[in-house]
């Protein structure tokens, strides 16, 4: 990417941010969620015939391919649209395993490993759809992120903990007051 | 470029942890994230895509795991891509460089 970045304004900047740290800090398909998420709001911004035009002439061979034929069948336009319907599928698939008050409403009679066993086999089925490896979509992330301003910026530590802390217990016990010096004094 | 760096030391972060809490499948999902990232950093071509898509598709995680090993030498590549593009970029312009009197080198 040799051309100036385009920059963003401070309230794309902060949400673009912010569903890059959502990417890094979830998983088995939820990441893709957030990663399509931030593929979305840049190609809304930049205008999807300028990032066409972008991506025919970087130098990476494969990001000129996908601009090439991004409109044809099997193109990246088309594949887009698949992935969202494969999103779909999967991050349900991804709820049922994080949340479960879902697997308690499916059978309140079952035993629990036979629960497990219904939670598995919905979880493969929808699993499937998703591919491991996809270098089309993550060259046009990358490039994406190297051809806006967003290139320059950090993401913040707090945003990433917001997914990790989201199934904590309010009102449990706070691991930083154990070396906290002051923590013996206040209780005494 | 700094920011991709951050969120690929994110994302081999979970991987150890998901790795030591013996949650495999998050750990190797964790792991081609980072993988597919590197392979664009790197312009490596993988031959064997359709087969690791084919092992994650019927959740074979073992297989998967043991090829980790192999592919982690292109993260390191990609890892060290990055070392030497992020050094080159200097956000801060030309008032501050290194090795300036009067600026403390542990800013660095």
């Amino acid at each position: 990417m040799t051309t100036k970045p385009i920059n963003l304004t401070a309230i794309m900047n902060e949400l673009s941010l912010r569903k890059l740290a959502f990417y890094g800090s979830s998983h088995l398909g939820n990441d893709t969620y957030y990663l399509k998420e931030f593929i979305d709001l840049m190609i809304g911004f930049i205008g999807e015939e300028k990032v066409i035009e972008l991506l025919k002439e970087d130098s990476s061979k494969l990001n000129q391919t996908i601009g090439k034929n991004w409109y044809k069948k099997n193109g990246m336009k088309e594949k887009l649209r698949v992935l969202d319907e494969i999103i779909e599928k999967t991050k349900n698939a991804y709820d049922l395993i994080q949340d479960k008050e879902i697997l308690e409403n499916i059978s309140h009679k079952k035993t629990k490993k036979h629960k497990e066993e219904i939670k598995m086999k919905i979880f493969k089925k929808r699993f499937k759809y998703l591919p491991l490896i996809k270098p089309e979509l993550y060259s046009l992330f990358i490039f994406l992120m190297n051809s806006t301003s967003i290139k320059y910026w950090t993401i913040r530590q707090d945003l990433f903990k917001i997914l990790e802390n989201k199934y904590k217990k309010i009102g449990q016990f706070s691991k930083e007051r154990i070396g906290d010096s002051n923590f013996s004094q206040r209780t005494e | 470029m700094k920011l991709l760096r951050d969120l690929i030391i994110k994302k081999l972060e979970l991987y150890d942890e998901d790795n030591l809490n013996k949650k495999y499948l998050k750990a190797v999902w964790n792991f081609y994230c980072v993988y597919n990232m590197c392979l664009v950093i790197t312009e490596f071509k993988d031959d064997k895509i359709n087969e690791k898509n084919n092992l994650m598709r019927r959740l074979k995680i073992k297989q998967l795991r043991e090829r980790i090993s192999k592919d982690m030498q292109v993260v390191e590549r990609a890892l060290a891509i990055l070392e030497k593009t992020s050094e080159e970029v200097n956000i801060l312009g030309s008032n501050y460089q290194r090795g300036m009197i009067g600026i403390n080198k542990d800013d660095d």
